[in-house]
């Protein structure tokens, strides 16, 4: 066995051993050690990289499979009857209770407002919570919904307490997902108006039953704003009630919450209608055409769209083109298709702050050029689409996005477009 | 004073060198990382066995591995077999390769910490173009 001094001299030949060589020698080892970790974590990758800003992958499904597909023409939708659970949280609400017993009142007229969408219902529930605790010194929800039946606003005060288990809500993510359903061949959607729990499913005539329970709406107001919607979703095969497909859908949103009740809580209805198309959109293609295989899909350089960093447009007409890979080996389908390559349509989509603005459906070609112009000085965002023709017939693939795709049970409030920022042009002067 | 001068810059740079030598960082390949013609190759990789080999025209381009690793334990992703062997066909095409030779896969349930992994999964092979005889 070595002494430390024996050990130094193998290190050092000729180096005169010394009593601070065991300190000398643990201070080398620190240093050393350190040097070991600096090395390594130069190859570790600790940070995360970001996704490649154009394609998409996926090689998990959350779709509904063909098999089960088959079967189904006719689609009985029940939404949920149940009370949705309420979570606020944040101290930034920033209301007098006077402010908030106008919003209160601006709840019930955007309730009865002349579109009929009710949607104002949902605003109405969504801030129940909000109101409850401070509304409490204005008469609180009970002395609206009394003040209303005073007032002979019957109505108002049935949309009030519908809205509060949950009724509306539910009846129009349900009508979403029925309006998505008149537009597929060979299928059809109806919205059973009476609650599920008073009928039985052999009385129903449809070939499948569509739970849809709005489970939870969550806000956070402060200065990370948050709004979570949760939707269960359960597909039972008709008249056994063998169940087809399950799911729990989370939407979230993170734009800001500030001045929530302004302009009769527009705020508010805005997050709710964007969360209610998007779920229902969701809901509607994971069960009735969304096809997940392998592939990459990505933006091409045209000569009018050129940077994808930067994504300036040189003009209000820009040529748009994409590349497309299946990459086979679909292990995760039940039974993989068999696509034709040269038989693939597209669907295109160019939106503003998440609107749409241009659409073409079933374009033939990866490449296409904007018909109409675009507004100047505009921040848009675009992506396309695979349709695949099958035997079955017409199914979709997902939007290209920017990011690598989340779950299909996870709804960002806007779809992760393609940037593009059209020219600022010069007005003419007269 | 001689308290031999060398000795600490010594053991520095045996240790990096130590730390270097055991750094075998396997980067990970994103399908979109690909262009079109490596993917196309992507698809079309084929496993050569030896009695293929030795009857055709192959060039070895060197050994390539694939990772497939837990990175996370809270996420429960464990490491597969096809994931690394994906990888593995992701990274041979990216290099120009259109085959590879049988590969191995050893599954490891030790730290790495070249690759910051709790679990790993590493498929080796060689990388292989065919090449048209002559």
């Amino acid at each position: 066995m070595q002494t430390p001094s024996q050990n130094q001299g193998i290190l050092c030949p000729g180096c005169v051993p010394s009593g601070k060589a065991i300190t000398r020698l643990r201070q080398a080892l620190v240093l050393a050690m350190t040097a070991c970790l600096l090395a390594l974590s130069g190859c570790q990758p600790l940070i995360v990289k970001p996704a490649h800003p154009s394609t998409m992958y996926r090689d998990f499904s959350s779709h509904m499979s063909e098999e089960k597909r088959a079967a189904i023409t006719r689609v009985a939708i029940a939404p949920g009857d149940t009370g949705i659970a309420f979570i606020a949280s944040g101290s930034q609400y920033g209301k007098t209770g006077d402010e908030v017993a106008e919003g209160v009142a601006a709840g019930v007229d955007a309730a009865l407002s002349p579109d009929g969408s009710g949607e104002g219902a949902i605003v109405y529930i969504l801030m129940l919570p909000i109101i409850l605790p401070v509304a409490a010194t204005v008469g609180g929800v009970a002395g609206a919904v009394e003040a209303e039946q005073r007032e002979n606003k019957k109505e108002a005060a049935d949309a009030l307490i519908a809205s509060a288990n949950g009724q509306v809500a539910n009846v129009l993510l349900a009508e979403e997902i029925q309006k998505h359903l008149s537009e597929l061949d060979g299928v059809t959607g109806e919205i059973l108006r009476t609650p599920a729990a008073d009928t039985t499913l052999s009385e129903i005539d449809a070939d499948a039953l569509l739970n849809i329970r709005i489970l939870e709406i969550s806000a956070e107001v402060n200065e990370h704003s948050r709004l979570g919607v949760s939707v269960e979703v359960e597909l039972l095969r008709l008249p056994g009630g063998e169940p087809l497909y399950h799911e729990v859908y989370g939407s979230y949103d993170t734009r800001s919450m500030q001045s929530w009740t302004a302009n009769n809580g527009e705020a508010w209805r805005e997050h709710l209608r964007l969360a209610k198309i998007r779920i229902g959109e969701r809901i509607f293609q994971n069960l009735f055409v969304l096809l997940e295989v392998r592939h990459v899909l990505k933006p091409v350089a045209t000569e009018s769209y050129a940077d994808f960093k930067q994504a300036k447009l040189n003009t209000l007409t820009p040529e748009l083109a994409w590349d497309f890979t299946l990459l086979g080996d679909d292990r995760h389908l039940a039974s993989p298709p068999e696509i034709d390559e040269d038989d693939i349509a597209w669907d295109l989509q160019i939106l503003a702050d998440g609107q749409q603005l241009y659409r073409r459906t079933s374009l033939a070609g990866q490449r296409h050029q904007v018909e109409e112009p675009l507004g100047s000085c505009q921040k848009l965002t675009w992506s396309v689409r695979p349709r695949y023709r099958l035997p079955q017939g017409e199914r979709v693939g997902e939007w290209m996005t920017v990011a690598a795709a989340d779950r299909g049970d996870t709804v960002p409030p806007r779809a992760d477009f393609h940037l593009m920022r059209t020219p600022c042009l010069k007005k003419k002067s007269s | 004073m001689s308290r031999c001068p060398g000795a600490r810059a010594l053991s520095l740079l045996l240790a990096a060198a130590l730390a270097l030598s055991g750094c075998t960082y396997i980067d990970t390949v994103n399908h979109y990382d690909l262009d079109h013609d490596q993917l196309e190759r992507y698809k079309a990789i084929e496993i050569v066995g030896a009695e293929q080999r030795a009857n055709g025209h192959y060039r070895s381009l060197g050994e390539i591995r694939g990772l497939s690793c837990l990175r996370n334990l809270n996420a429960q992703q464990y490491p597969r077999e096809e994931d690394a062997m994906d990888q593995l066909r992701l990274r041979a095409s990216r290099a120009g390769a259109t085959a590879i030779s049988p590969p191995i896969c050893q599954r490891s349930t030790e730290m790495d910490w070249a690759n910051n992994c709790w679990q790993t999964i590493i498929c080796a092979a060689e990388i292989l173009v065919e090449e048209t005889p002559p």
